[in-house]
């Protein structure tokens, strides 16, 4: 008999774009996951910039009002669902059959097509802006009666919605059904890492939450089209409805921006404290704990809507109730690090940065949670600044540690340590002097989503426009990084870092179509 | 995984691969009703705002991720058998296009590990004279490269 192992014929790679159309494969996948928000990254960083051009200074100068609405409404919706999603869905793809020793998601077809509905929604949003009456214009969080009176615009993000909703279903049952079914043998629930284990969360949240968005705008769709009145109290329905429905799916989505950033930080911190991460099973147990608490907290968002006092008490209890599983994660967090012989690799930096400033909005969370202090922040600046450093410091900075870690492992090659370490600087700095004074704004009265303000809040936002400008451009670092290391540098080990855990630094770098080269072990 | 087995000759052996299933279908069971229980808690409060078109959005999803673990049980079913006895080797394979089998004469059987170029995995290919069958797809890189060297000293 004749055998010939390890021919290198490399017989029927597909070439081109029909590669990237039609693959199932989860690197490619996860890669276009990554490009596209990246992309998506950059268009709504954009959008920010004009808004922050607008106010740099009082009075109308560089958009009308209108257009200065659909720019609020369309960079939250675009870094939402464009960028914040699909980046950590893009993270899950590529690492976490690595790491739980499966050779490929569990559906891939399923992933192909859950991934290519996102630039066709996308556009849909963006085509909006085109079309007669404008894109939406209500804000992200589409509040009828104005969505309902709002043009073809609102139509357009309807259907972008659903089918973003769809694509993020399809990605949440693959993620589910992989991590369930196809760990390797030894790896069980309380062995697999934290990463994992925040997707598994993150997965089921979205499972639960995404449906009552669909149903939220199709009832949207229906007053506007088909004569139903779910929010108009002129035939029976009540607006307030729709910010019930919007904030029970609002508040998980919150914490589905969150978690996946969360899990990547619990990895990257061990490795550069060089000590395991403290406390795993009361992380896993916080996080399910801030997954629970999280359906139960939606009318912090609504507290001056004139519920009765009951409701406006339960939901301040609740919501302060999260301060305790997040304050869990933190203090891990700070214990890991505690006497470890640290050193500051910038996916480090981006870490420990997101554990200081994401608790800066973590307690400006808890000053709003109280309802009467609510009543004065809610619809403030305030606001602005809260979300951005839980968004932009926890879920876009967690993202950037995880891009500096394992970028190594996916291109095969280190990054520029001297570029990324200005990336870092410049971000950091750059997002403080933005959003830190929104804070003053905000307690001093300037109310969010408008475009021209009185004069007395001219110097800070001449500040906050700054900032802004140099934290856009900065972005552009990344894309410097991300190309080198694509296109050639240091080699990496497999290893790349010292001794860090988890079977993807098993696998040589870049990780090839060998998944192990030795058999996995899970310890 | 794979399984191989020897007979006491040191000459016929049987090789069985399948793949991996860390869910068993009990555990199928309660994760799908945790799911449904969620998603009837929620549409029960919906209701009662009178949201009711949520209503078949939950419904669906539950539907498809139903119809995900069921697919993924039905793989977990999925062989690929390699079979020597005497002068015979004999392949079957229960996959995704249904069941296939087929017969060769071992001295012209002939393994091929077919590098997939790039990032992509190999493929595992079992046949003579041209015509060959693909198995092993299910595995884990390693787990295929070594079920191949293994197949290959057997032969
Ligand atoms: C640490 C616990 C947190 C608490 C106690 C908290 C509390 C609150 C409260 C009470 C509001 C409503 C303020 C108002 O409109 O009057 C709010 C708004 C908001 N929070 Fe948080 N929050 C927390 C964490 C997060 C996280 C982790 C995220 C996302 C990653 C987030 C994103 C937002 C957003 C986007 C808004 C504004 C929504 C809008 O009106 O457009 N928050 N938060
Ligand atoms: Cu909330």
């Amino acid at each position: 008999m004749t055998t010939t192992v390890a021919d290198h014929h490399h017989d029927e790679v597909p070439k081109g774009i029909t590669r990237w159309l039609f693959t199932t494969n989860h690197k490619d996948i996860g890669t276009l996951y990554l490009w596209f928000s990246f992309i998506m990254f950059l268009v709504g960083g954009a959008m920010a910039l004009v808004i922050r051009a607008e106010l740099f200074q009082p009075g109308l100068q560089v958009v009308d009002p209108h257009f200065y609405n659909q720019m609020v409404t369309v960079h939250a919706l675009i870094m939402i669902f464009g960028a914040i999603m699909p980046g950590f869905v893009g993270f899950a793809n590529w690492m976490i059959p690595m790491m739980i020793g499966a050779p490929d998601m569990a559906l891939p077809r399923m992933n192909n097509w859950s991934f290519w509905l996102l630039p066709f929604a996308t556009s849909l949003l963006i085509l909006s802006l085109f079309v007669p009456g404008g894109g939406p214009a209500a804000g992200w969080t589409i509040y009828p009666p104005l969505s309902v009176q709002g043009g073809m615009g609102v139509d357009l993000t309807i259907f972008t919605i659903h089918i973003l909703g769809m694509s993020s279903i399809l990605g949440a049952i693959n993620i589910i059904a992989t991590i369930m079914n196809m760990r390797a043998p030894g790896m069980t629930l309380m062995k697999m890492p934290l990463f994992i284990w925040t997707w598994v969360i993150t997965a089921f949240l979205l499972i639960a939450a995404m449906p009552v968005l669909a149903g939220a705008v199709t009832m949207l769709l229906t007053d506007r089209h088909f004569g139903t009145a779910f929010f108009d109290p002129a035939g029976g329905g009540d607006p307030v409805m729709f910010q019930h429905i919007f904030w029970f799916f609002g508040h998980p989505e919150e914490y589905i921006l969150i978690l996946p950033a969360f899990g990547i930080i619990s990895q990257v911190i061990p490795t550069f404290a060089r000590k395991p991460l403290f406390g795993y099973t009361s992380m896993v147990f916080a996080t399910a704990g801030i997954a629970f608490l999280s359906f139960i907290v939606w009318a912090h968002h609504m507290y001056t809507v004139g519920m009765p006092l009951s409701g406006e008490l339960f939901f301040m209890y609740s919501t302060m109730l999260i301060a305790i599983p997040t304050g869990v994660k933190i203090f891990n967090w700070m214990a890991t690090m505690w006497r470890g012989s640290m050193t500051f690799e910038t996916p480090m930096l981006y870490a420990i940065a997101t554990v200081a400033l994401f608790t800066v909005g973590g307690l400006t969370g808890l000053m709003m949670a109280i309802t009467p202090a609510d009543f004065q922040y809610h619809d403030t600046y305030f606001i602005v600044a809260h979300f951005h450093y839980v968004i932009f410091c926890g879920s876009v900075l967690g993202m950037f540690a995880g891009v500096y870690y394992w970028l190594p492992k996916w291109t095969g090659h280190m990054y520029d340590e001297t570029l990324g370490k200005w990336h870092f600087w410049l971000t950091i700095i750059a997002f403080n002097v933005t959003f830190f004074p929104q804070h003053f704004l905000g307690f001093a009265g300037m109310p969010r989503r408008i475009p021209d303000y009185s004069l007395q809040f001219a110097e800070f936002n001449v500040i906050s426009s700054i900032g802004g400008f140099v934290l856009g451009f900065s972005q552009l670092i990344l894309l410097v990084v991300v190309i080198k290391a694509i296109r050639g540098g240091k080699k990496a080990s497999a290893e790349v870092w010292e001794n860090p855990e988890g079977l993807e630094w098993t696998v040589p770098s870049p990780a090839p179509y060998h998944t192990f080269a030795t058999a996995p072990e899970v310890k | 995984m794979t399984f191989f087995q020897t007979a006491p000759d040191g000459r016929d052996f049987r090789l069985l691969i399948r793949p991996d299933c860390s869910l068993s279908l009990r555990g199928v069971k309660v994760v799908v009703l945790t799911f449904a229980l969620v998603a009837a808690l929620i549409g029960a409060y919906m209701l009662t705002l009178g949201a009711w078109p949520v209503l078949p959005f939950l419904g669906l999803e539950i539907a498809v991720v139903a119809a995900a673990f069921l697919i993924l049980q039905r793989r977990a079913r999925f062989y690929d058998l390699v079979e020597a006895k005497g002068d015979d080797v004999c392949l079957s394979q229960r996959g995704r296009h249904g069941e296939k089998s087929g017969k060769l004469n071992r001295y012209w059987t002939q393994v091929r590990l077919a590098a997939g170029g790039h990032w992509y995995p190999s493929r595992l290919l079992v046949g003579s004279h041209g015509n060959y069958m693909e198995i092993g797809a299910a595995l884990t890189e390693e787990d295929r490269i070594k079920t191949a060297k293994a197949l290959q000293r057997a032969l």
